[in-house]
């Protein structure tokens, strides 16, 4: 199974607090997994592109610019959490990365938190927002990324 | 009421010229006279151990609680030398428009230990425990001051340039006391709001709002609110952040204070929202600060996060306007 990517992800929920034990998931990083009509959009990390690619993609449909973390995770578990992904095509202003979209349906509060634990075993970065908006910036340069589907506030602010 | 104004006249140490309750004489205390005007012109400055005023008032203003219990104790020592023969002196505290009398008597001194029965007596008074934040305290009274007391480099230097970093060498409690209530009323609101990236919270609009209009006022308040064990770890986490995204020349050296005080957080989630409040700053000037920490953390995600703010800002320390 492919890896897959979920961004906005505020990365300090997902920090170990003292009492957590190995291998838990603090309870306050499920707030990044919050779904709406029990779904939750992933991105397949394959080879034609690459992780920040895609998060600066998604980055450009904030209203802010702002740090932003991520996680690069396994498929695998997906299987065995009764998980099928489901390709429909993303809202970003990158049309590569849109086709890389894939939404997480019919989720359960079990799935949910199975999906937190796939993710904690991930690998998770953060881009900082002085370095993303230089890289917005060169995306709308070499044109992967459309500035018409920028959002508004965020153009004004990469000005 | 006693008001500070009724007080503020020259005092007269007992038993004449300053004479100590031990009966060694009189020492040789310079008689200084505190006079109304002074008063009206310099209502609330700090005075310096080697102001004059000392020796008359004794005057703390705007100081948390945490520093004035150390504080208190440097008043311990001002007065457990001297055993005045009347060793009864009044501490007006004034707080919130309360003025509490507070009579404390020699015992109370005695014996000269920090964080002693002083601590306790004070600790005990109602204002401290339901809002630490804010103290304005008068002492006034028959005694005086120990002609060798001066006070310690330690301490006073340490009061002293907390106070400058406060930019509050003037202080007014009841501006202070309403900055206070707008802040706490902000983080109470926030603990119902949901944080995002990328998107601006009601909180982080009214905190910048804050800071900008009040400086190192609302600073302050906000670091002694995240002194506070019961502020939601996601709200302190914002607060944080937005002390480094505000853009507010005159207060960015206390913000720097905060955050890099926040660094050596015991929380990991502190230390990763102090991290991000200095890559917001960008500010190179928190890189040694940022290398301490990263050498003793031992959570390595929380290692990684904090080495590229610390990239960062040594970017900019090569390359300003990068």
């Amino acid at each position: 199974m492919s890896e897959f990517l979920i961004a906005n992800l505020k990365l300090d929920r997902w920090l170990p607090e003292e009492r957590t034990k190995a291998g838990e998931v603090p309870a306050d990083a499920l707030a990044d997994l919050k779904t709406r009509g029990n779904e939750l959009s992933v991105f397949e990390v394959d080879d034609s592109t690459n992780a920040e690619r895609i998060v600066v993609a998604f980055s450009a449909t904030k209203s802010d610019l702002a740090d932003m973390g991520y996680a690069v995770f396994d498929g695998a578990p997906f299987d065995g959490l009764g998980i099928v992904p489901h390709r429909s095509p993303g809202m970003t202003p990158d049309d590569l990365v849109n086709t890389l979209h894939y939404d997480l349906q019919h989720l359960t509060a079990t799935q949910v938190a199975g999906l937190a634990g796939a993710v904690a075993n991930g690998r998770s970065d953060l881009i900082l927002a002085k370095r993303l908006r230089v890289l917005l910036r060169a995306g709308l340069d070499a044109k992967r990324l459309d500035p018409a589907r920028v959002n508004k506030k965020l153009m004004a602010l990469l000005k | 009421m006693t008001t500070p104004q009724d007080t503020h006249q020259s005092v007269e140490a007992p038993g004449g010229s300053g004479s100590s309750s031990k009966g060694k004489g009189t020492p040789s205390v310079p008689r200084r006279v505190y006079t109304r005007k002074q008063h009206s012109t310099s209502p609330n400055i700090w005075w310096k151990s080697t102001t004059p005023d000392l020796y008359s008032k004794l005057r703390i203003t705007g100081l948390d609680s945490a520093t004035w219990f150390a504080f208190d104790a440097k008043v311990t020592n001002i007065f457990e030398p001297l055993k005045v023969s009347e060793s009864l002196f009044e501490a007006h505290r004034i707080y919130e428009g309360i003025v509490e009398s507070f009579k404390v008597s020699e015992s109370i001194f005695e014996p000269l230990k920090l964080y002693g029965n002083a601590f306790e007596s004070i600790s005990n008074w109602p204002s401290v425990q339901t809002k630490p934040a804010l103290s304005a305290v008068l002492a006034a009274g028959t005694f005086v001051l120990s002609p060798s007391w001066t006070l310690p480099a330690t301490t006073g230097d340490t009061l002293l340039s907390s106070l400058e970093a406060m930019n509050a060498t003037t202080f007014d409690l009841d501006r202070a006391i309403e900055i206070q209530r707008h802040v706490e009323e902000a983080f109470v609101e926030a603990a119902n709001e949901e944080f995002e990236e990328g998107a601006q919270s009601s909180f982080s609009r009214t905190l910048v709002s804050l800071i900008v209009t009040f400086g190192n006022d609302t600073l302050k308040a906000i670091e002694q609110l995240l002194d506070s064990p019961a502020v939601d770890p996601e709200v302190a986490g914002e607060a944080l952040r937005q002390i480094g995204v505000v853009r507010h020349d005159d207060s960015k050296k206390y913000r720097r204070v905060i955050l890099e005080q926040q660094l050596r957080s015991p929380s990991p989630r502190r230390r990763y929202a102090a991290a991000l409040g200095l890559a917001a700053m960008d500010d190179p000037g928190a890189i040694s600060a940022l290398e301490e920490t990263i050498v003793v953390e031992q959570d390595l995600r929380l290692r990684r996060y904090l080495s590229l703010v610390l990239e960062q800002l040594q970017d900019t320390d090569r390359c300003p306007n990068s």
